[in-house]
């Protein structure tokens, strides 16, 4: 991993906001994170192709917080420092679900666009 | 906020440059590299802190009602706590805002929306330049462009029957457009309609008042259809009116409404030869509607037009002013003149409310005040514990609307209360209060409301922010602190406004009081105890004068049966209710032109002079030997020959060509208290009783005991000579007198009443104030005990206190009060408005009732036992 620490810009991929909102809740499924977690995960798990510019993460997360989505609780990270963990809530769960549903959806369109059949 | 937003920035750059180290970086690098992925900081923070805002914006609004609700629920629970308190404050404010809500009821009613069930009232216009014609009436609807249409009406007193029985009502001729231009649909059946108003073939249709309806019919449905008598003559009932509809006037109440052209078949009296198609008699009042955007003068000036065509035409059939005059006819409600008085008196009455309001006030504000001094330790811990000042001001204006609005709610009860009080009311025009302002409106509830809330936030304030001043922090230490001294100079001020504002009630009320001693103690020049009076009107009746005389006389007769009658005499008109004059031109005395005399005239019968007792000085009074065809006679009182004859004996003189002078009487007072009694003239009623005798007639009946005994009699004596002869307006000569005196009746029972509770409400101020300083120097008063002042020098010095707090009341309350005395010196009789002893009477009343009130307070300073007031910190 540590020689991949800087990628080059061009295989990186521009997020469009709703998509990095869909990113953050399913992340979140996997318990209570704080914001820089959320950003190593989807990075890692992106095989690092998803590269958001990481302070854009915090606009989303607040974001979803006024929404009810997630809520939020200062604790302290795994090295003891204060951190603020985010956390799914009911209707952010219920948020995911109608969103995957509607990124399935279309991608599968956009794959049979795509196929060449 | 912003510090939690950099903190969570702060906390992923550092996390990521650690794992960058970690991973091999040199620390710069890392951190560089961190920063680089994380992107610009100060546009997220900025982004993030947007956010926040946004966020905490909304938060403060969900707690603003969330803590409202929390407020209320406090303040009700701190008022159930202190029932005393909060049952005086309630009462007072109810007093004080049930009385304006009353008076407002009165302006709505009276002002405001004076004609209930007629469509837009603002766009009707009345001809307020005396009663016109009916040709020249609808010559006027006829020719002129500027009214959607132009109604008439005029009303008169009629005998109304169904069946055997007759009572006296009031009909209303109106034109055949009348419902129509006033906008006013039946409530049952239908108008009238220009069809029944046929010209010379009116149909004898009725439309009846919801309140006769109601009384006569109990509300039956089937009343349309069934016939009414008019003066004896049947009209068939077409239409109920709605409920409260009067036409245009808050006066005279017409229990039905009939054409004009089927007015001469019930026409009496002086209508009963009257030709309704000539010009040369005004007799109907002319209503309209304007058209949307025609101004009042420009209708005007086409009338003028009109009117001067008219009289060019038809002159001179066609008397009265080219000059017509219009106003709007919601300012004509009262009658043509009646609106500037019911202005002048409605705004009396606002003014009394009012002071009576701001006094209610004070003394809640006081109470108040007293309660956060008691408070101070707990509204201390509360901002020790970090409550905001602003919230604990908020908490104590809600306290004062919650319990403005129980006041408020109390207050619509009260007003409902003395507006039944005051339906005995007259307003100038005779209309008595009940009949216009009966119920509580909606517009009266909204009123009362916002008074409420107004009082509620602007009187609690004053006392919260004194009582949340973040001095009182001291109260934690000490009760007693400077802030409590500040409050306590508060409410010595307000304890002083109390007093200052009672005075001008009481004073008010002395003032008035004394005018009715001295009215009461007038020699009217008769002696009206004692005397049962009745009107009737024959012409009702279709009597003839000889058949009016012999009704005339045989009543006399059976009355003078009764046992405990002394007299019974016949007048046209009674002292005091109203008059008629003639002009008496002497024989052998010419006056310059322009002088000669108008003198008031009644014409008498039986023994008028001992019923009134009216002492005959010279000469004989009239009696029976007056009759119709003996030579004329009169009676003039002592004033009359002395501005007639001047001295010389006016017996046997002669004036009006052949009226002969037999007697003088001693002057007697009919119309004015004062000044100088004015000329009367006595005239023989069998003398002009085919002139005079059907208009209306008052019997008088002097008799010993109970009048009521008198007027069975006179009702059981009239039953047994036409049981359909309508008894008017039965009373005793005493209290048609009282009528006369009513503003000033009125003016002492009003301000006597409010002042005697704003009395009260300053003298549980002043208790108030005092108990608190005695509590606040106990330690001092016990120092002073110790050192052996004694328990009168204690009393002394609490009641120099009290004393210096009313003294400046009773000083500003004189000042107010007299210029107060002078806006009402047109009411007063025989006292000036600066009448030393009414304002000395009434300063010391309050002194001494404000003494009083300190007595308690002082006692117990007198009481105070050192050991334990030193005890007491």
């Amino acid at each position: 991993m540590p020689t991949k620490a800087t990628p080059s810009a061009p295989t990186s991929l521009e997020l469009m906001q709703g998509t990095l909102d869909l990113l953050i809740l399913r992340t979140l499924t996997w318990g209570p994170m704080h914001g820089y977690a959320v950003a190593r995960q989807i990075r890692e798990r992106s095989r690092e192709v998803i590269l958001v510019e990481e302070g854009a993460l915090y606009p989303a997360l607040h974001r979803m917080e006024r929404r009810g989505w997630i809520q939020a609780e200062w604790g302290l990270s795994e090295n003891n420092r204060r951190a603020k963990f985010y956390e799914l809530t009911p209707a952010g769960r219920e948020q995911l679900r109608r969103e995957l549903a509607t990124w399935t959806r279309y991608t599968e369109a956009v794959a049979r666009v795509l196929s060449p059949a | 906020m912003t510090a939690d937003v950099d903190d969570e920035l702060r906390f992923h750059v550092e996390a990521l440059t650690n794992e960058l180290v970690a991973g091999g970086m040199t620390p710069p690098a890392a951190r560089a590299e961190a920063l680089r992925r994380f992107g610009d900081v100060d546009r997220y923070r900025a982004a993030l802190n947007d956010v926040g805002r946004r966020q905490q914006r909304a938060a403060r609004f969900d707690t603003f009602f969330e803590t409202i609700g929390q407020d209320v629920a406090f303040a009700t629970r701190t008022l159930v706590r202190a029932p005393l308190f909060t049952a005086v404050a309630v009462a007072s404010l109810a007093l004080g805002i049930g009385a304006n809500a009353a008076i407002f009821s009165l302006a709505d009613a009276i002002l405001l929306h004076p004609l209930p069930a007629v469509r837009e009232p603002e766009r009707l216009a009345t001809l307020a330049s005396g009663p016109q014609s009916y040709p020249n009436y609808r010559d006027y609807g006829d020719q002129s462009t500027a009214w959607e249409g132009l109604a008439a009406f005029r009303e008169r007193p009629v005998s109304l029957g169904a069946g055997t029985t007759a009572h006296l009502a009031r009909v209303a001729i109106v034109s055949g457009n009348y419902f129509s231009v006033l906008g006013t649909p039946a409530l049952r059946g239908r108008t009238i309609v220009p069809d029944d108003d046929a010209r010379g073939a009116g149909q004898r249709v009725a439309v009846i008042s919801h309140g006769l309806w109601q009384r006569e019919f109990a509300g039956d449905a089937s009343v349309l259809g069934r016939k009414l008598e008019l003066n004896g003559t049947a009209f068939t009932v077409v239409g109920v009116a709605p409920a409260g509809f009067r036409g245009p006037r808050a006066v005279g109440d017409p229990s039905v409404w009939i054409p004009i052209n089927a007015w001469p078949s019930v026409a009496t009296g002086e209508f009963l030869q009257l030709d309704i198609e000539s010009r040369g008699w005004g007799w109907l009042s002319v209503i309209g509607r304007l058209r949307p955007g025609v101004g009042l003068t420009a209708a005007d000036r086409e009338l003028d037009a009109i009117a001067e065509r008219l009289r060019r035409v038809h002159r001179p059939a066609s008397p009265g002013p080219a000059d017509l005059e219009l106003r709007p006819a919601i300012q004509t409600v009262m009658g043509a003149n009646a609106h500037a008085p019911t202005v002048r008196f409605i705004a009396v009455l606002a003014a009394v409310a009012g002071i009576a309001l701001l006094v209610a006030c004070a003394n809640v504000a006081n109470l108040q005040l007293a309660r956060a001094a008691a408070r101070a330790r707990e509204i201390g811990v509360r901002l020790a514990l970090g409550a905001g000042r602003g919230r604990l001001v908020r908490q104590l204006v809600t306290e004062n609307v919650v319990l403005a609005a129980l006041g408020g709610l109390a207050a619509i009860a009260v007003s409902r209360l003395m507006l039944r009080w005051a339906s005995v009311v007259s307003l100038p025009g005779g209309v008595s209060v009940a009949d216009v302002a009966g119920s509580v409106s909606p517009r009266v509830l909204a009123f009362t409301l916002a008074v409420a809330c107004v009082v509620g936030v602007a009187f609690g304030l004053a006392p919260a922010l004194q009582a949340s001043n973040p001095e009182l922090v001291s109260a934690l230490k000490d009760a007693r602190g400077a802030s409590a001294r500040s409050g306590l100079k508060l409410r010595s001020a307000l304890v002083a406004s109390q007093i200052a504002l009672c005075l001008v009630l009481l004073a008010g009320a002395g003032l008035f009081l004394r005018s009715l001693q001295r009215a009461l103690s007038v020699d009217l020049g008769f002696r009206p105890a004692g005397v049962a009076v009745a009107s009737f009107h024959l012409a009702l009746q279709r009597y003839d004068s000889a058949r009016a005389q012999a009704f005339y006389d045989r009543l006399a007769e059976r009355m003078r049966s009764v046992p405990g009658v002394e007299a019974v005499g016949w007048a046209t008109s009674l002292p005091f209710g109203g008059d008629n004059a003639i002009v008496v031109r002497p024989a052998g005395v010419t006056f310059p032109p322009g002088e000669t005399p108008v003198i008031a005239v009644t014409y008498v019968a039986g023994d008028y002079f001992r019923a009134l007792r009216i002492p005959i000085v010279r000469g004989r009074a009239l009696d029976e030997r007056d009759r119709a065809g003996t030579p004329g006679v009169a009676v003039i009182s002592a004033a009359m020959a002395a501005r007639l004859w001047s001295g010389e004996d006016p017996i046997g003189r002669q004036f009006n060509g052949n009226i002969t002078v037999v007697g003088v009487a001693r002057d007697i007072r009919f119309m004015e208290l004062r000044g100088r009694p004015e000329p009367y003239l006595y005239g023989s009623l069998p003398q002009i009783i085919n002139t005079l005798g059907l208009e209306p007639v008052s019997l008088a009946v002097r008799a010993s005991g109970d009048l009521d005994r008198i007027h069975a009699a006179i009702r059981r004596e009239v039953r047994a000579l036409d049981e359909r002869v309508p008894i008017i307006d039965p009373r005793s000569l005493e209290d048609q007198l009282a009528m006369v005196l009513l503003p000033q009746r009125v003016g002492a029972m009003l301000l006597g009443l409010f002042g005697v509770l704003t009395l009260v409400l300053a003298a549980v101020g002043v208790y108030g104030v005092l108990a608190s300083v005695v509590g606040r120097r106990t330690r001092e008063i016990g120092i002073r005990v110790a050192l052996g002042a004694r328990p009168g020098q204690v009393v002394g010095m609490v009641l120099r206190q009290s004393l210096g707090v009313v003294a400046a009341g009773v000083v500003i309350g004189i000042v107010l009060a007299l210029s107060a005395a002078k806006a009402i010196a047109s009411l007063l009789f025989g006292v000036a408005p600066a009448d030393l002893p009414t304002f000395a009477a009434t300063a010391g009343a309050l002194v001494a009732v404000a003494l009083a009130a300190s007595y308690l307070p002082a006692r117990r300073a007198a009481r105070v036992n050192p050991t334990e007031a030193l005890r007491h910190e």
